[in-house]
C-alpha cells in the first residue's frame, strides 16, 4: 500500500494544483484530491487501473467538488459554483496526463503576501505531499502550531485572494527567488538540522531535491533554477560521509571521498556547467561551481582553495551578506592561513546577522586554536556551543573544548616544550647563540659558571610551570636578579638576546607556534624587566620567581 | 475582488524631495486608475491636524478631543477602493501609487464580503 501511496505523490500535487487553479481553494481542492485518491486505492485494485488514470482522478474530483459544494449551499455561495458546473462540463482535455499546473501553486506558496515562515510550510504540505504533522516536524513546531499557520496561510489565499498563476516575464525575476528561497530553506534545514538528535535530516533534503526537480522540468531554461538543483546535489552528494557511524560530525577534511556520490556529483557538475553557461551568472550556479571544486579535489589538500576563493569573491558580489563574507572568510583562512582569516572574521564581528550564528563563532573559534590563542578560542567555543542547534553539532564542539581547556588547565608551557630535556636543549642552544654574537657575549667575558646551563634551563623552567628545582637548589629569584642588576643601559643587547632565544627555540626543536610565541613573550619580558634592574637596593628578598602561561604572565606570581 | 488600498504618506522632507511622489505623479497615477475603471471609491483627507477623536465610554458618555496626532512616522492620508481580479492586480495597483514611495507605504487590504 505504502508503494501505491509514493506513486499517489506525485500525482496528488498534480491535482491539487489543477483543482487549486479552477476553485481557487486550496481548501476544497484539498479535501477532493484526498477523496479522489481513496477511491482510486478502492477501486483500482478491483476494477483495475483506468486507461486515463490522471483524467479518472479528475473526474472523480470534480465529481465530489460539486457534490461538497451542494452539501453546502454557503460555501457554494462563496466559491462561485458556477465556475465549477461550468468547467465540469467543459471537454476533457486530451492526452493522458493531468495538465501539469504545480507551478502556478509553486508561486502560489511562496508568495510575498504569505509570511514567510508559512511559505515553506504550505509548499511542503501542497506540492511535496507532506501530512501536516510531518510538516510540523520539518519546522520542529507542535502539530497544533502548524495546523493554526496553515489554515491561517490558505485562509489568506482564500480571503485576498492570492491568484495561482506563474508571474508574468517581466515580474519573474521578482518572483522566481521566493520559490527557490523557500526550496533551499527546506533543503538547509535537512543539510544541517537547527535542533534534534541528527545533523541531517535526509528527508527533507530529498524533498527539496524533488521538489527542485519538478521545478526545473517546468522552467528548464531558468538558469537558478538549474544552478540551485545543482547545488543541492553536489552538496547531497557528500551525505554518507558527513557522520560517523554514531551519527558524530566528520569534518570535509577528514572525509572518505570514496563514499561520496559519485553519480549525483556528475549530475551535479552537468546541471552547474549549463547553469553557468549564456549569460552573468546567479548566486545558486556560484555557489554550486563552489561546491564542484570541492566535490573534484581527490582530497583536502588538493582543494583548489585559490578558485574558490575567486568564486566567492563573485558571489559576494551578487549577494553581499554577512554569511557570503564568513564563508569567504573561512576559504581565505585556508589559502592564505588563519591569521589571514581571522583578521576578516574580526572585521565582521559587529554585523548583527553573525551575533547568533553558531557558524561565526564556531570558525573563529576554529581558527583561534590554529593560533593559539587558547583563551580566546575557549571563549569563541563557548559562545558557539551556546548557539548550536542539533545534538552531534554541539557534541564536537564540547569535545573540542573539552580537549583545549585539558591543554590549557593541564599542560603547562615548560611541558609542551618538552620539559627538563627541552629546558636543557634550548638553554645550551641559547648560550651557543649568544657566545657567537659578538654584543651579547659580552656579557660572559667574566666567564659563565661551569654548570650554567643547568642553572638556566631550571630557571626557565620552573617560571614556565615547571617543578621549583631551581629556587629548592640553586638559589632565589632575589639572587638572580641581583646577578643581572645594576648594568646600566644595554637595550640593544637585551634584543640581540631576544633575537638569540628566538633562534635557539628553533635549534632546540621546540616547533609548536604557540608554545614558540608563549615563550618569546616572556623571554622579552623578563630581559627588559627582571633581568634589567638598575638599582639592586629596590629588589624584594621575599619574591617568587615570576611565573607564565599560556595566557601571559600570570598575576598570582607577581610582585 | 475589492480591496482598499490605504496610503500612509511618508514623512515629508522638503530638502530632499521624495522620488515619484511629486503632485504631478499624484495626478498622473490617479488619472491612470480612473481610466482603468477599477476605482470603487477614493479620498485623500484633509490636513491631520484638522482630526478630532470621538469616544463614547459604557455609560453612554461622550469624550471629544482633539487629534490623534500620529506619534508614528506614518500618518493615514487617503485611500482607493478598487475591484480588481485579484491580490497580484491590486499589489500592482499599490506599487504604482506615489504613496508607497518616498518612505510612505501602501496597506492593501481585502474588502469583507457578507
Amino acid at each position: 500500500m505504502e508503494q501505491v501511496e509514493a506513486v499517489f505523490r506525485e500525482e496528488r500535487g498534480r491535482l491539487l494544483a489543477a483543482l487549486a487553479r479552477r476553485f481557487g481553494d486550496l481548501d476544497l481542492a484539498e479535501e477532493v484530491t484526498s477523496e479522489a485518491i481513496e477511491a482510486a486505492l478502492t477501486r483500482w485494485p478491483v476494477d483495475g487501473v483506468p486507461p486515463n488514470p490522471g483524467g479518472w482522478l479528475m473526474t472523480t474530483a470534480r465529481r465530489k467538488a460539486v457534490d461538497r459544494l451542494r452539501r453546502d449551499q454557503v460555501y457554494a455561495a462563496k466559491l462561485a459554483i458556477l465556475q465549477v458546473e461550468a468547467d465540469r462540463s467543459a471537454p476533457q482535455a486530451a492526452g493522458d496526463d493531468l495538465p501539469d499546473e504545480r507551478l502556478q501553486l509553486f508561486f502560489t506558496c511562496a508568495h510575498p503576501a504569505l509570511a514567510p515562515e508559512d511559505r515553506g510550510a504550505l509548499t511542503l504540505r501542497c506540492l511535496a505531499g507532506l501530512t501536516t504533522p510531518e510538516v510540523a516536524r520539518a519546522f520542529l513546531v507542535p502539530t497544533a502550531t502548524m495546523a493554526k499557520r496553515i489554515v491561517r496561510a490558505k485562509k489568506k489565499i482564500r480571503e485576498a485572494r492570492i491568484p495561482f498563476r506563474v508571474p508574468g516575464p517581466d515580474e519573474l525575476p521578482e518572483r522566481l527567488p521566493g520559490v527557490l528561497q523557500v526550496i533551499y530553506s527546506v533543503f538547509t534545514e535537512g543539510y544541517a538540522a537547527s535542533a534534534g538528535p541528527y545533523l541531517q535530516r535526509l528527508d527533507l533534503a530529498e524533498e527539496a531535491i524533488r521538489l527542485a526537480r519538478i521545478v526545473h522540468r517546468l522552467l528548464p531554461d531558468a538558469r537558478e533554477v538549474t544552478g540551485l538543483l545543482a547545488l543541492m546535489l553536489l552538496i547531497h552528494a557528500r551525505r554518507d560521509a558527513r557522520t560517523g557511524p554514531d551519527g558524530e560530525i566528520v569534518l570535509l577534511e577528514d572525509q572518505d571521498r570514496g563514499r561520496w556520490d559519485h553519480d549525483m556529483i556528475a549530475e551535479g557538475r552537468d546541471l552547474v556547467v549549463a547553469a553557468l553557461t549564456g549569460g552573468p551568472p546567479g548566486p545558486y550556479a556560484v555557489q554550486a561551481a563552489i561546491n564542484a571544486v570541492h566535490d573534484e579535489a581527490t582530497d583536502f589538500a588538493g582543494t583548489d582553495w585559490p578558485q574558490i576563493v575567486q568564486l566567492y569573491d563573485v558571489l559576494l558580489d551578487l549577494d553581499p551578506s554577512p554569511v557570503v563574507a564568513l564563508n569567504r572568510a573561512a576559504a581565505i583562512a585556508l589559502r592564505d592561513g588563519p591569521a589571514a582569516g581571522l583578521r576578516l572574521l574580526d572585521e565582521l564581528a559587529a554585523e548583527p546577522r553573525l551575533q547568533d550564528y553558531h557558524p561565526f563563532a564556531l570558525a573563529r573559534a576554529d581558527l583561534l586554536q590554529r593560533l593559539g590563542q587558547v583563551p580566546e578560542a575557549i571563549t569563541a567555543y563557548e559562545h558557539a556551543l551556546a548557539l548550536a542547534g542539533s545534538e552531534p553539532e554541539r557534541a564536537q564542539i564540547r569535545d573540542r573544548l573539552a580537549a583545549l581547556q585539558q591543554t590549557d588547565a593541564m599542560e603547562t608551557v615548560y611541558e609542551a616544550a618538552g620539559g627538563a630535556d627541552g629546558m636543557l636543549r634550548l638553554a645550551a642552544a641559547w648560550h651557543e647563540r649568544v657566545m657567537a654574537d659578538e654584543v651579547v657575549s659580552h656579557a660572559f667575558h667574566g666567564g659563565a659558571r661551569p654548570d650554567h646551563t643547568e642553572r638556566l634551563a631550571a630557571y626557565w623552567g620552573e617560571a614556565l610551570g615547571g617543578p621549583s628545582v631551581y629556587t629548592e637548589s640553586y638559589g632565589s629569584e632575589a639572587s638572580v636578579q641581583r646577578r643581572h642588576a645594576g648594568n646600566g643601559e644595554h637595550d640593544e643587547m637585551n634584543h640581540r638576546a631576544i633575537d638569540c632565544f628566538d633562534v635557539a627555540l628553533v635549534d632546540a626543536g621546540i616547533d609548536d607556534e604557540r608554545v614558540r610565541s608563549v615563550m618569546h613573550d616572556y623571554f622579552a619580558w623578563t630581559t627588559f624587566n627582571t633581568m634589567y634592574r638598575h638599582n639592586s637596593e629596590d629588589i624584594d628578598d621575599g619574591q617568587a620567581v615570576t611565573q607564565w602561561s599560556w595566557d601571559g604572565r600570570q598575576d598570582a606570581a607577581e610582585s | 475582488m475589492k480591496y482598499m488600498l490605504l496610503i500612509n504618506a511618508g514623512e515629508l522632507d522638503l530638502q530632499d524631495a521624495p522620488v515619484g511622489c511629486e503632485p504631478e505623479d499624484w495626478m498622473r497615477f490617479d488619472k491612470d486608475i480612473q481610466d482603468a475603471g477599477v476605482v470603487v471609491a477614493s479620498e485623500s483627507l484633509a490636513d491631520l491636524v484638522t482630526a478630532t477623536r470621538v469616544e463614547v465610554a459604557n455609560d453612554g458618555r461622550r469624550t471629544v478631543t482633539d487629534g490623534p496626532f500620529a506619534e508614528t512616522r506614518e500618518v493615514l492620508g487617503g485611500f482607493y477602493v478598487i475591484d480588481v481580479p485579484d491580490l497580484d492586480v491590486a499589489l500592482d495597483w499599490a506599487a504604482k501609487c506615489p504613496g508607497s514611495r518616498g518612505g510612505g507605504s501602501v496597506i492593501v487590504r481585502p474588502v469583507a464580503e457578507f
